[in-house]
């Protein structure tokens, strides 16, 4: 109590605030100040570090996470914001099946190689075969237009999506 | 390693709108409402400020189209998304879902706003030129009350607006003309990205004639240009290819924007001599093919 208490003299921007949510199914309370955003809470207070800085402007999708299920970018997400929320990463405990299935078929297809991209990319992957819609190529191209990646050129990317969203109906 | 995160700010989350005006009479604070047009200027340290309102509760409240017999009136909180997918303003004015379907990809259409975008007031956001175009009203509320100017009022310069510190934009009013057809065009380097030109135009019929235009092109000066004068020319004629030439030919001439390092300038002016002729292109085929001009 005495650190945070220090903790809150030395914060310029004003109060800090404790900010309960669920991180990969368990439950955290952050002590955060207002200006932290989600991806900061995550890395540097949580250790969460399959999410990524990319950017910082929501343009290369690195750091997507789901929130409540929705593909957000974390670092243009305010950690006050997500309280009560649900947080998953490519890292959420998997009952279902379907992180496990996408991440066979990432490797399958050669669809990650630095693997940089890769965590924000399952992320919203995840969220995309959840809405159950069937795509062609030309609309996941364009569904997954907010994250960059600099190896794969995109193809195996879209190889591996195609096939989970095939096999992903009949698995479930 | 050195990561770009805000500088230290206060946040607040006013449970009513009261509540998030009364917070905005404090110097340098701002409001928030998807956040992706404010936020990387904060991770990047391009702005610093005092606090952010989020407007997350208010929300409900500003998210609306109210529709009347001739116009509609959009509320703030309308996402980029909403207003692509609205299919009773798709029909009514297919604008949106032209200039929408262009705005950074759909994780950003998702969140971003209407209210923000048009706040932001980068003179490249597809929602600025689309205000431009349509000479939006736009409502502005505060404690003080309520006022509504007109978009041309309202956008002062390059991410400059008329609106007070402590103002919010409530919702912004479009007038529907009954027998109107748009275009919307825009390039740019990348899908998603800001334009380097874009071009929208509408078109007011009278049965298979062209009763008034509109043009606005943005990318060739700091802010979008209507062309009022070349719309007036338009005005009693039919819709031809040839009409289209002459129009793409004052549209060049009429234009003077600058080099950067994006575009020189005698690209810039073929696009945007291109890009209007493309969206007269579209608004005729579209204006010909609907039920006004067959009904006659």
């Amino acid at each position: 109590m005495a650190d945070s208490e220090m903790n809150e003299d030395v914060q310029v921007g004003g109060d800090m605030m404790h900010v309960p949510f669920r991180v990969n199914d368990e439950q955290v309370v952050c002590h955060i100040a207002g200006h932290e955003t989600l991806l900061a809470v995550l890395r540097d207070q949580l250790g969460v570090t399959e999410v990524k800085y990319g950017c910082g402007e929501g343009a290369c999708g690195a750091c997507v996470v789901l929130v409540d299920g929705k593909a957000m970018a974390s670092c243009l997400t305010l950690c006050a914001s997500v309280e009560n929320a649900d947080i998953m990463t490519v890292k959420a405990p998997d009952p279902s099946g379907l992180w496990a299935l996408l991440q066979d078929r990432f490797a399958a297809h050669e669809a990650a190689q630095c693997g940089f991209c890769s965590p924000g990319l399952l992320a919203s992957c995840f969220a995309l075969i959840q809405r159950g819609e069937k795509l062609t190529r030309q609309q996941i191209r364009e569904a997954l237009s907010g994250h960059i990646c600099r190896c794969t050129g995109y193809h195996h990317i879209v190889d591996a999506v195609e096939e989970v969203m095939a096999l992903w109906p009949v698995m479930s | 390693m050195i990561s770009l995160y805000p500088y230290p700010f206060e946040y607040f989350r006013p449970e009513t709108l009261e509540d998030a005006l009364g917070l905005a009479q404090v110097d340098g604070m701002k409001f928030l409402a998807g956040g992706q047009s404010l936020i990387p200027l904060l991770n990047l340290h391009v702005a610093e400020i005092k606090g952010v309102i989020d407007l997350k509760q208010v929300a409900p409240h500003l998210k609306f189209f109210e529709w009347e017999q001739d116009q509609v009136v959009l509320g703030s909180f309308l996402t980029h998304e909403e207003l692509q997918h609205s299919s009773l303003l798709g029909r009514r004015c297919p604008l949106f879902l032209m200039a929408a379907s262009h705005i950074g990809h759909p994780r950003i259409r998702q969140r971003g706003t209407l209210g923000g975008s048009i706040a932001h007031a980068d003179p490249l956001a597809e929602w600025i030129l689309v205000m431009t175009l349509l000479d939006a009203q736009v409502i502005l509320t505060s404690s003080k009350g309520r006022r509504k100017i007109s978009f041309q009022q309202y956008l002062l310069g390059p991410m400059m607006t008329a609106m007070d510190p402590d103002e919010l934009i409530e919702a912004v009013e479009i007038s529907l003309p009954e027998a109107a057809s748009y275009g919307f065009v825009e390039v740019s380097r990348r899908p998603g990205d800001y334009a380097l030109v874009a071009a929208g135009v509408s078109v007011l019929w009278d049965q298979d004639r062209i009763a008034k235009t509109s043009i606005a092109v943005s990318g060739v000066s700091d802010v979008p240009l209507t062309f009022p004068a070349i719309a007036m020319t338009m005005c009693h004629e039919y819709p031809s290819l040839a009409l289209i030439h002459d129009v793409k030919r004052a549209i060049e001439a009429a234009v003077d924007p600058p080099s950067d390092i994006l575009a020189d300038a005698s690209y810039r002016r073929h696009l945007a001599g291109t890009l209007v002729a493309r969206a007269l292109r579209q608004a005729f085929d579209e204006g010909v093919n609907s039920r006004w001009l067959i009904a006659k």
